[in-house]
């Protein structure tokens, strides 16, 4: 059997095993977006009473509010640091919903699939592309549950942006071309979570599932913190961009950032997995 | 076939659980693995299979090293500690996965290792349902299914009724007729003198005496 | 009960996930006093404010600059839960659950679990405070607060607000024993959790999901003052005393009542 008949066989196990049985997760993902676009529908629904803006959003600004984070945090006398929550439970719960399956896999049912489909590296390679394929998933699932609220409260299921709106919260995101919307709304995002869900993996079998969570988790919050190329959660807040503000992050720099850590810790991982001794139920921590 | 253990020495977290362990195994016989508690019986078997990597030494099948050559022997079924499997499966629907991830066995031969080890192919009992019994068949099933040539048994024989008991030692029997490599470890001193052709005894790491 | 309740507590001691807990705190407190003295906040302070930051407002607990704190309560309910709270899942994995049953009685069993849950749970999150507090008395001033110095939290309609400007310490006592019920609270949900959790770790990152789905959900129909982890960081909280304490009262009455109830309902298998 080639290589990419095992991968196909593996991950068409861990659609089966990983998807069916995580879909309940993703109704948490689903409940952060009601929340979001609640939130979003309060802001505006002020911005019209007070006659800035006259309709509600279109499905890019209700992407852009989802996925905005925060603006670069300034260190001062009178800063208060704070979190901006959607954002934080956004990504927790992709790492929650993803990281963990590889591993408990491993340790119920890994030790047969492993020895009956005689290949280490197809096994961990068909994770990966299941960890990849989850993180589209869990977009697609915002994407689709802002689509599906735009389409019931009949408004404009469009990319564009609506001026009004943006005039009062961040006017620095109407510069941005189109092309530039779907980097830094699209691309960059998912991008960088599938490099941080790719990560957690790893550390996940090097450490324990909980602690690379707690990792994943402290990395987010370093990232609100700190506007470094180092500290992954700063690419998926567009805030963050560095036409928005000159310390910003350059979505160029970040692509490039996140694909050379997707392939570093792809071949970490593989290296790794091929020495990982199958030593019966280790169970977390 | 032949299965050759060449110094094969496993340390973890600073304890030698592997002793410079040399064997050599050849098709058509059963070896009988005898020990105590924690001597290192299953870790040999583990570390047959792959499921482990060598600290020094190695494992060559047919002149293939595993971990440098292959990752596992490349015709082998296992039954090592607990049975694991898909908890919500019925056992048909288990076997049936794992046989698609070797590459394919019959349907036929599937349901008919089922019914040789004396499981119902066509129950529908999810496996996180089944008695002890029935999981240690189940698991007999699996590691013997599609007729592999390298055979590994875990204290096969636990938990089986005399007459599940016998039917195992008839098949085992049969396969070793076919020329294939059988390792069994069992605390069970007359039925592993009864099925082996050849003992090892292992201790502390260490094989002290085949014959 | 006495003997299960010294049988757990020993359990829990010699686990080593108290201790990665603790650890983890430990350096939490100590990493954030590093960067709290060599980040030069406490020299910013003297050079652009009129009045000194104070250790009561500059420690772990209280400080809204830097990030750590944020992340310490992130954290804070997979630290409470990771002591004790999947302990009950693990008798019933290894089996253990039904030697003990031969031995003592199911609800001296549970009732005990759920204590040593709680105070651990409770322990783990308080203890790296503590520390923190006295690691920064070593270089941050101790003077009375001022509410005149607009640096200061608690400010007017917080809870013990007035405590904080007279007593700071004190305060700080209140604070702490308010995580430690939190903290436990987490740990008895988590601990409820367990009765049907199939995978360990879930069992551990289950709190962090509640509080943060909580957290969200509440924030929208605003009332997030009410959830489990505004109480704990008692920064924008609008309850009083006996609001914050009836929630978590409530919340330890239903969990313990559930956990001991089901548990010695429930066939071992």
């Amino acid at each position: 059997m080639t290589d990419k008949t095992k991968i196909g066989k593996y991950f068409s196990y861990d659609i089966n095993q990983g998807g069916w049985r995580e879909l309940p997760k993703s109704l948490l993902l689903i409940a952060i977006t009601l929340l979001v676009i609640l939130q979003a529908d309060k802001y505006i629904q002020t911005l019209i009473e007070y006659g800035y803006c006259e309709k509600y959003g279109t499905f890019l600004d209700y992407l852009a509010y989802f996925f905005q984070g925060d603006y670069v945090y300034e260190l001062s006398a009178s800063s208060v640091f704070v979190l901006p929550i959607y954002w934080l439970a956004f990504h927790a719960f992709v790492a929650y919903i993803v990281g963990f399956y590889p591993y408990e896999d491993f340790v119920q049912y890994g030790r047969m699939s492993i020895l009956y489909g005689k290949d280490r590296v197809s096994w961990w390679l068909a994770k990966i592309l299941w960890q990849i394929l989850s993180v589209a998933w869990c977009y697609l699932l915002v994407y689709g549950t802002i689509a599906g609220y735009i389409i019931c409260k009949h408004r404009l299921l469009s990319w564009k942006l609506t001026e009004e709106i943006w005039n009062n919260l961040s006017p620095e995101l109407l510069n941005y071309t189109t092309t530039d919307l779907i980097v830094v709304i699209v691309i960059l995002p998912v991008l960088t979570t599938i490099a941080i869900t790719v990560i957690q993996g790893v550390v996940a079998f090097w450490k324990t599932p909980v602690v690379s969570f707690m990792l994943v988790n402290a990395m987010l919050v370093v990232s609100v913190y700190s506007t470094s190329y180092l500290w992954l959660g700063n690419y998926t807040m567009w805030l963050r961009n560095d036409r928005i503000s000159p310390e910003g992050i350059s979505p160029v720099i970040a692509i490039l950032i996140d694909s050379v850590l997707i392939v570093i810790f792809l071949i970490i991982g593989i290296r790794q997995f091929k020495r990982v001794d199958f030593l019966g139920k280790v169970d977390g921590l | 076939m032949e299965l050759v253990i060449k110094d094969y020495t496993k340390i973890i977290r600073k304890v030698t659980v592997l002793d410079q362990i040399n064997l050599t195994l050849t098709g058509g016989k059963i070896y009988g693995l005898r020990g105590k508690n924690g001597s290192g019986k299953t870790m040999l078997m583990r570390a047959i299979t792959g499921l482990i990597r060598p600290t020094a030494g190695y494992v060559a099948i047919d002149g293939k090293k595993i971990g440098k050559d292959i990752d596992f022997p490349q015709s082998v079924g296992a039954l090592i500690e607990n049975p694991s499997f898909i908890q919500e499966y019925s056992a048909m629907d288990n076997l049936k996965v794992l046989a698609n991830l070797s590459g394919g066995i019959p349907e036929e031969d599937i349901r008919s290792i089922l019914e040789r080890v004396g499981l119902n192919a066509q129950e529908s009992k999810p496996f996180g349902r089944f008695s002890l019994g029935m999981k240690q068949k189940l698991g007999i099933a699996a590691a013997v299914m599609g007729k592999p040539q390298l055979i590994i048994l875990d204290e096969p024989i636990n938990a089986l009724d005399e007459y599940t008991v016998e039917r195992i030692k008839e098949l085992l029997l049969e396969l070793r007729n076919e020329d294939r490599i059988i390792l069994v470890a069992c605390h069970d001193r007359e039925e592993l003198d009864y099925l082996s052709d050849v003992i090892i005894h292992i201790q502390e790491g260490r094989i002290v005496n085949d014959r | 009960m006495i003997e299960v309740l010294h049988f757990e507590w020993n359990r829990a001691m010699r686990s080593k996930r108290i201790w990665f807990v603790l650890g983890a705190g430990m350096l939490c407190s100590v990493l954030q006093a590093v960067h709290y003295e060599m980040g030069g906040i406490v020299k910013n302070f003297y050079e652009n404010s009129d009045y000194p930051i104070v250790c009561w407002l500059s420690y772990l607990g209280r400080d809204i600059q830097l990030f750590y704190r944020s992340l310490y309560y992130l954290i804070f309910p997979i630290m409470a839960a990771l002591p004790f709270a999947a302990s009950y899942y693990e008798d019933k994995q290894s089996g253990y659950q039904k030697v003990l049953f031969m031995k003592v009685k199911r609800n001296a069993y549970a009732a005990a679990k759920y204590l040593v849950a709680f105070v651990t749970g409770g322990l783990v999150t308080v203890l790296p405070l503590m520390f923190s507090l006295f690691l920064h008395a070593g270089f941050v001033p101790g003077y009375p607060p001022s509410e005149l110095s607009l640096q200061a939290v608690p400010l007017d309609g917080q809870p013990y607000c007035n405590i904080f400007y007279e007593h700071p310490f004190f305060y700080a006592v209140i604070f702490w024993g308010i995580d430690f019920l939190v903290g436990g609270c987490i740990a008895g949900i988590a601990l409820c959790f367990s009765l049907i959790a199939k995978m360990k770790y879930s069992i551990y990152v289950f709190g962090f999901v509640f509080c943060i789905l909580e957290r969200t959900i509440l924030y929208q129909f605003d009332c997030v003052n009410w959830a489990f982890s505004n109480i704990a960081e008692m920064t924008d909280l609008l309850l009083n005393g006996w609001e914050i304490f009836m929630k978590l009262i409530v919340t330890v009455i239903f969990s313990f009542a559930l956990f001991v109830g089901v548990l010695t309902r429930k066939d071992v298998l």
